[in-house]
C-alpha cells in the first residue's frame, strides 16, 4: 500500500464572482522513500493541492473533500486537533514557498529550527539547543548558524535551515514547495544533492512542487504534470520526460530553452483558462492544437500503462502520430 | 534603504545613535535618578505631612528661592532659628541655641535667663519675627523679652506675667499686632524716643524697625535701611520658683528660602516638586505601559483571529476614541475624592483599547501574512503560540516607540486634573503645585516660582519621553531614518 493515497481532492476556494476550482478532482499515489514531482504552471493548483493534503486552508473554503490516506490512516476524517497532533507532527511536513520568508526575522536560526519540536513537547533549553546543532549539522550547516539571526545569511543558507527545520521532527514524507525558486543555479544544484542525501539517509518521501522541469527530472521518480486543477499527466519521469503523451505536457518540456541546437523554445498560445468557470470537456481544449469533437467530453486519466488525459490516446493516437509527423 | 531594525535591543542602541534618542535617554536617566534619590531626600513621611501646617511652620511663607541673590547686588534675608530646648518642630541643623542660665535670688526665687547672639548682615529685613515660649510656673513670676542692637540700643520688647499656671505654651508673633502683647507699642515708643516718625499703631512693623538704622524713616518700610551687625535677646524670668522651668524659640524669618521658595503655606515647593517626579512618572508610565499593552496585545488579537472577535475590538476601540475622557473624569472627581490610583485604574480603563490597537492591527494584519506565521501553523503551534512568539516581537519596536510618545500625554492629563484640584488629596503633584498657586493668585503676586518651577518639571518629563519616541520613531520609520 502506498504511504500516502490522495483520491478525488478538491479544494474550491469562495470568491466573490464564484467559487475558484482550484484543486478539482486530483489523485495520486506516494510509495515510501519516493518523490513526486507536481509540475505545471503558475496558478494550475500546484501549491494548492500542497495545502489540501496537510489541511493549511485559507480562511474562504467553498469545497474541500476527496480521501487523503497517509499509512493506511484515512486523514481527512480526522478532527483539527488531530490531524495537528498527528499529521503535522509526525507525518508530513512542508518548506513553503520562498523560504527566504520562512523564517522570523526576530528569533535566532537555532530557537527557529528546534521550534517544531518545542511546540509539541516540553524540551529543555538545553536539550533543543543540542537538537538545533544535530539539525543543522544534518544539513551541513556549522554550529555557530545556530546563534545568527536570519538576515545575517546567505539565501542558500537559510534554505538549509527551513529545510532542517521540516526535517526536526522527523516526518515521512517533505512538501517541497518551489524549494530554490530563489536561488542561484549553484545554490539550486547544492540543495537538490543534499535533497538526495537525506532521502537516501531517512528513507524520506517528497512531494516536489515546481515549476522547472530540469529540477523535476534531477529529483523526481514520479511526475505529475497539472494543467488548471487537474492532473493532465502522472507516470515515471523515465516516460514523462522522454515520450510524454498529452499535448499539453509535451508543450511543456519544450517550452525549457536549450543552450545548444536550433529549435527556439516553444510556447503555448493563449492563456490558462479561468478556474472560476473552467472550460467544459478537455480543459486544456481552447489551447490545444489537436482538439477536436471527443475533446467537448472530459477525457479519463487511464490509458492502459499510461496515464495522460487525452483522447488522442485511445483512438486518436494515429491522428496524434499523423500530426506530429 | 537601510535594513529594517529588528528587536528591542537594536533599536534602543540605533535610538542611542540619534541625538535625540541621547537627549531623551539621558533626561529619563535623570528622572529616574531622582525617583531613588528623592526618598532618601525627602522620606515619605515629609511628603504625607504636606497637608500639615505644623510640619511647615519654620518656613517663610511665599519666598523665593535663595538662589536668587546671586543675580542682585542685595543679600536678601535668611531665616535665623534660636532656640532653647523648645519640643515643637523638627530639630535642625544650623539652629542656634540660647545659652540658659539660672541664678538664686534668694532660697525662694530663682531668675532664669535665655540669652542669643547672632549676627545679621543681610541687606534686607526679615520677613517677621516671632518668639515661642513654653513656661512652667507654679506662681505668677515676670518674664521680660529685652532685645539688644548693633548700635548699643536696648529695647525692652515685652514684660508680663504668665496668665495660667502650669505648662504655658505661647506664641507671640512679634510681627503681628493680633497678639494681645504690647510689643508694638513698646516698640513704637521706643522707636518715637530714638528720633523715628511716629506712624499709627497698627502700621509698627517690629521686624523692620528693630532691625533699622535708627533715624526718621525707622518705622516706614520703604524708608528703612538695615543695621547690620551683632543682635541679641534675653528673656529673663524674674521671681520664678525652684520648680519652674522655661524654653523658647525665636525665629527671624527670611525673605527668600531653598532651591524652589515656599508657597502661602511655608511650604518648601522643592520637596513638592522632587516628589512631583517620581509621581508624574510612576502614573505616566505605568498609564502608559499598561494601556500601551493591553492595546498592543487586544490589536494584535484582532487582527489574528479576526471575523467578529476583530469587529468587537475594532468597534470597542472607536468607541472609546470618540469617549472623551477628561470631562468624564471632572465628573467622578467632582463626585468622589479619588487617590491617583484611582485616577490612574479609570484612567487605564478608559484607554484599554485606543490609536494603539489600530496601529498595531495593520502591522499584525501583515505580519500574519509572513510565510514563517504559515510554516508555524504548518507544523502545529497553537495560535496564541503563533500571537506571542511571532506576531507580537515584530510589533515591540513599534511599541515602545508608541510607549515613549504616549507617557507625556498621561503626565498631562494626571497634571490637568491636580491642577483643577481633582488630584489627589495629599500627593503634592506638579500639577496641584500649579493649581494651588492659580487659586492663590501666585502670577499676580509676583511668585513666578511656585509655577514655573511645577511647569518646567512637567515640560522636561514631556520633553524627555517625546524625544525618545522620536528617536524611536526615526530608527523604526525606513523613511525617516537618516543615512
Amino acid at each position: 500500500m502506498a504511504m500516502l493515497e490522495v483520491k478525488d481532492l478538491h479544494l474550491y476556494y469562495r470568491t466573490s464572482r464564484g467559487p475558484v476550482k482550484a484543486v478539482d478532482g486530483v489523485s495520486f499515489n506516494l510509495e515510501a522513500g519516493e518523490t513526486l514531482a507536481l509540475v505545471g504552471e503558475s496558478g494550475c493548483g500546484k501549491t494548492s493541492t500542497a495545502s489540501a493534503v496537510i489541511r493549511m486552508l485559507p480562511r474562504n473554503v467553498h469545497r474541500y473533500d476527496g480521501s487523503v490516506t497517509f499509512d493506511g490512516n484515512n486523514i481527512m476524517s480526522y478532527s483539527n486537533e488531530k490531524f495537528r497532533q498527528d499529521v503535522r507532527w509526525k507525518g508530513v511536513s512542508i518548506v513553503f514557498q520562498g523560504a527566504m520568508n520562512s523564517l522570523s526575522p526576530v528569533l535566532r536560526v537555532g530557537y527557529q529550527v528546534t521550534e517544531p519540536l518545542t511546540v509539541h513537547s516540553n524540551m529543555s533549553r538545553e536539550e533543543a539547543r543540542d537538537f538545533a546543532r544535530e539539525a543543522l549539522k544534518r544539513v551541513r550547516l556549522p554550529d555557530y548558524i545556530a546563534d545568527r539571526y536570519p538576515h545575517e545569511l546567505s539565501g542558500g543558507m537559510k534554505q538549509r535551515v527551513v529545510i532542517a527545520m521540516a526535517l526536526v521532527v522527523n516526518p515521512k514524507i517533505v512538501i517541497l514547495d518551489e524549494p530554490t525558486s530563489a536561488l542561484d543555479v549553484m545554490t539550486q544544484a547544492n540543495i537538490i544533492n543534499l535533497l538526495k542525501r537525506l532521502r537516501r539517509d531517512a528513507g524520506l518521501s517528497y512531494i516536489f512542487i515546481t515549476h522547472d522541469l530540469a529540477l523535476a527530472s534531477e529529483l523526481a521518480d514520479h511526475v505529475a504534470i497539472m494543467y488548471a486543477g487537474k492532473i493532465v499527466e502522472i507516470g515515471p519521469s523515465e516516460d514523462i520526460f522522454r515520450d510524454s503523451k498529452h499535448p499539453y505536457a509535451q508543450r511543456l518540456l519544450s517550452g525549457v530553452p536549450l543552450l545548444r541546437g536550433t529549435q527556439a523554445p516553444q510556447s503555448i498560445p493563449g492563456a490558462p483558462p479561468d478556474l472560476i468557470h473552467p472550460p467544459p470537456g478537455c480543459r486544456f481544449r481552447p489551447r490545444c492544437p489537436f482538439a477536436w469533437e471527443k475533446c467537448e467530453k472530459e477525457p479519463p486519466l487511464e490509458w492502459g500503462s499510461r496515464k495522460a488525459a487525452c483522447w488522442l490516446l485511445g483512438e486518436g493516437e494515429a491522428r496524434l502520430g499523423g500530426i506530429a509527423a | 534603504m537601510p535594513a529594517p531594525v529588528v528587536g528591542l535591543r537594536a533599536a534602543v542602541r540605533e535610538a542611542l545613535r540619534t541625538k535625540a534618542g541621547l537627549f531623551g535617554f539621558g533626561m529619563v536617566g535623570f528622572l529616574l535618578a531622582l525617583v531613588i534619590v528623592v526618598p532618601v531626600l525627602a522620606p515619605y513621611d515629609v511628603i504625607s505631612s504636606w497637608g500639615e501646617s505644623e510640619r511647615w511652620s519654620d518656613n517663610p511663607y511665599s519666598a523665593a528661592p535663595d538662589w536668587l541673590d546671586a543675580f542682585s547686588a542685595t543679600k536678601a534675608a535668611r531665616t535665623k532659628i534660636v532656640e532653647w530646648n523648645l519640643l515643637q518642630g523638627p530639630t535642625r541643623d544650623r539652629v542656634d541655641r540660647f545659652t540658659y542660665s539660672e541664678s538664686n535670688t534668694t532660697e525662694l526665687f530663682k531668675i532664669i535667663q535665655l540669652r542669643a547672639r547672632w549676627t545679621f548682615a543681610y541687606d534686607g529685613f526679615p520677613q517677621e519675627i516671632r518668639l515661642q515660649t513654653l513656661y512652667w510656673s507654679t506662681e505668677q513670676p515676670v518674664i521680660a523679652i529685652e532685645w539688644t542692637r548693633p548700635d548699643d540700643e536696648n529695647v525692652t520688647i515685652y514684660q508680663a506675667s504668665p496668665q495660667r499656671l502650669g505648662p504655658n505654651v505661647e506664641t507671640l508673633s512679634l510681627s503681628s499686632m493680633t497678639q494681645p502683647f504690647n510689643v508694638l507699642s513698646a516698640v513704637r515708643q521706643w522707636a518715637v524716643g530714638v528720633g523715628a516718625d511716629p506712624v499709627p499703631i497698627e502700621k509698627v512693623r517690629p521686624h523692620i524697625a528693630l532691625f533699622a538704622e535708627k533715624g526718621p524713616g525707622m518705622m516706614d518700610p520703604s524708608r528703612a535701611k538695615v543695621l547690620k551687625g551683632y543682635y541679641s535677646m534675653t528673656i529673663t524670668v524674674f521671681n520664678a520658683e525652684p520648680s519652674d522651668k522655661m524654653q523658647a524659640r525665636f525665629t527671624s524669618f527670611g525673605t527668600v528660602f531653598g532651591i524652589a521658595g515656599t508657597d502661602h503655606l511655608r511650604r518648601d515647593l522643592f520637596i513638592g516638586l522632587l516628589w512631583g517626579a517620581p509621581v508624574a512618572l510612576a502614573f505616566g508610565v505605568a498609564a502608559a505601559v499598561i494601556t500601551v499593552m493591553a492595546q498592543v496585545i487586544l490589536g494584535a488579537l484582532g487582527a489574528f483571529y479576526g471575523g467578529r472577535t476583530d469587529e468587537i475590538i475594532q468597534r470597542g476601540t472607536d468607541f472609546l476614541i470618540i469617549l472623551p475622557v477628561l470631562p468624564i473624569l471632572i465628573l467622578i472627581g467632582q463626585l468622589y475624592q479619588i487617590s491617583i490610583v484611582w485616577t490612574l485604574l479609570i484612567v487605564v480603563m478608559f484607554n484599554i483599547l485606543g490609536g494603539t490597537t489600530k496601529v498595531i492591527r495593520t502591522i499584525a494584519l501583515q505580519v500574519k501574512e509572513e510565510s514563517y506565521v504559515e510554516t508555524a501553523r504548518s507544523y502545529g503551534a497553537s495560535r496564541l503560540r503563533i500571537l506571542f512568539r511571532y506576531i507580537m516581537p515584530r510589533t515591540m519596536p513599534y511599541t515602545f516607540a508608541l510607549l515613549a510618545l504616549s507617557v507625556p500625554g498621561f503626565i498631562f492629563l494626571e497634571a490637568s486634573l491636580s491642577f483643577i484640584g481633582l488630584g489627589d488629596p495629599v500627593l503634592p503633584t506638579w500639577g496641584a503645585l500649579m493649581g494651588d498657586a492659580s487659586r492663590n493668585g501666585a502670577l499676580y503676586n509676583g511668585l513666578w516660582w511656585w509655577i514655573a518651577f511645577p511647569a518646567l518639571g512637567i515640560v522636561f518629563t514631556t520633553i524627555a519621553f517625546a524625544l525618545l519616541g522620536y528617536a524611536f520613531d526615526k530608527v523604526l520609520n525606513p523613511r525617516l531614518r537618516e543615512e
